[in-house]
């Protein structure tokens, strides 16, 4: 299980826009992980200065985030490697 | 919770509340308070601290006052003490038989008085308290703790001191005996039973002092039968001043201490934290200054990737070409990957080194 909380929080991102409390029920519905206000919020924060996700505009005080092309890709390269780790541990589970 | 959940957010960087901190605040209006979110609140806030600035003083500081909150929460789970306090007093008698100057008299006093005190801290004495069917006492710990260990930590609870004085001769010894327990109502009676024990050595003494007296002076008649027998010897007088107080809870030096605790230790770990982290960053960029080679994301992936004959080239350059330029991030405990396909480090924009090592800096 993925468990590193910036990968979660752009997975959840590439479904959509959401604000902080939307991202926590999100990860918490897809992997059954709660992250905390504090580990979310540390995340947002590294991942806005990364650029790999920006603040959109909002009324609220509940801020709404995207996440950028740079964060897709970014996302989309650790989800491959992630993919050749497991065909590649499903392959050798299947010979022994 | 909640107030305390917001107090602890309030311990971010301001910086980084001017930025964040409403849509954070909304965040914790959101979640349900409990003591998991306070403690990520506040190892975030701290970790924020550390990452934002690297300021030892900072760091301590916060390191501080995170050891006081969590001191402080602590001293709630301990359980609350109470005291019960008896006043005694013991009078020095002169000896009708063998005049003796008063100050000797009140010496002899306070050696039984000392005497007394180490017969009621005995093991034997205390035993037969803890024992006692009437106090029940350490119930709970009398199930897991051999008789031993309730003896030492009820002779710590108990506390046997002599009131000062400046009056001299056979004016009386002042003393207080002080007994602090989990349990109010037990308290009390075991310093009414202490305070029983004391006069019951006392009186215990004097029919001691008495049958040796009849036993002398019926030896002495036969002799002499005309000869007619002194009043007895009294000895010293044990009273009760005043018996064993209402329960009262202690004075709760727990609520001081604790946080005090919490505050050295929590200045000494926010020190030491700082010194840890300048002493890995040192050994950090005098030893892994390769770690900088293309898609390297952990500090241990090094040792795995530099291994793979596609990493090797990308390795050479990191090392050669820009090893010069990026040893800043290489004080970083994470590492980027700009791909498989991505061109050398000496070709990559400085702009994404710049954005790199802002996402390295935690």
């Amino acid at each position: 299980m993925v468990t590193d909380p910036a990968l979660l929080v752009l997975a959840s991102l590439a479904d959509g826009d959401k604000h902080g409390y939307g991202m926590m029920l999100d990860i918490q519905q897809f992997t059954g992980i709660e992250l905390g206000p504090g580990t979310l919020y540390g995340v947002i924060t590294r991942l806005t200065k990364s650029g790999w996700i920006r603040p959109m505009e909002s009324d609220d005080r509940r801020r709404p985030y995207r996440i950028t092309p740079s964060g897709r890709a970014f996302l989309r390269e650790q989800m491959t490697e992630l993919d050749h780790v497991v065909k590649t541990a499903m392959r050798r589970l299947k010979q022994a | 919770m909640k107030r305390w959940i917001a107090f602890v957010a309030t311990l971010y960087p301001r910086s980084w509340r001017e930025e964040f901190g409403a849509e954070f605040g909304a965040l914790l209006d959101d979640v349900r308070p409990c003591w998991r979110v306070f403690a990520n609140v506040l190892g975030g806030a701290l970790k924020m601290q550390m990452t934002t600035g690297t300021n030892w003083l900072k760091l301590a500081a916060a390191t501080a006052i995170a050891g006081v909150i969590v001191a402080w929460g602590l001293s709630f789970t301990v359980a609350p003490q109470y005291v019960s306090t008896a006043a005694m007093s013991i009078t020095p008698q002169p000896d009708p038989l063998r005049p003796t100057p008063p100050d000797v008299l009140r010496q002899r006093a306070a050696e039984k008085l000392a005497q007394r005190q180490t017969e009621i801290l005995s093991r034997y004495d205390l035993s037969k308290i803890i024992q006692d069917p009437h106090l029940q006492l350490y119930q709970a710990e009398r199930q897991r703790l051999p008789l031993e260990d309730l003896i030492e930590q009820m002779r710590r609870n108990i506390r046997i001191e002599t009131r000062p004085s400046t009056d001299g001769g056979l004016a009386p010894i002042v003393f207080t005996i002080a007994f602090t327990c989990p349990d109010g109502a037990r308290t009390q009676a075991t310093v009414r039973r202490i305070t029983e024990i004391f006069i019951q050595s006392s009186l215990d003494e004097q029919k001691f002092r008495d049958a040796q007296y009849r036993e002398f002076w019926q030896d002495v008649s036969r002799f002499e039968p005309a000869k007619p027998a002194p009043p007895p010897p009294v000895g010293e007088i044990v009273q009760v001043l005043q018996p064993a107080s209402p329960p009262m809870a202690s004075a709760s030096p727990e609520r001081v201490a604790f946080p005090a605790w919490g505050l050295s230790t929590g200045l000494l770990l926010g020190l030491l934290a700082a010194l840890a982290m300048r002493w890995l960053r040192g050994v950090w960029q005098t030893w892994f200054p390769a770690a900088l080679a293309p898609r390297l994301r952990r500090p241990h992936d090094f040792w795995f990737r530099r291994t793979e004959a596609s990493a090797a080239p990308n390795f050479l350059s990191a090392v050669i070409g820009v090893h010069g330029r990026l040893t800043r991030l290489s004080a970083a405990p994470y590492f980027i990957s700009p791909g498989r396909n991505s061109p050398p480090f000496s070709r990559i924009p400085s702009t994404s080194f710049d954005r790199a090592s802002q996402f390295c800096s935690f």
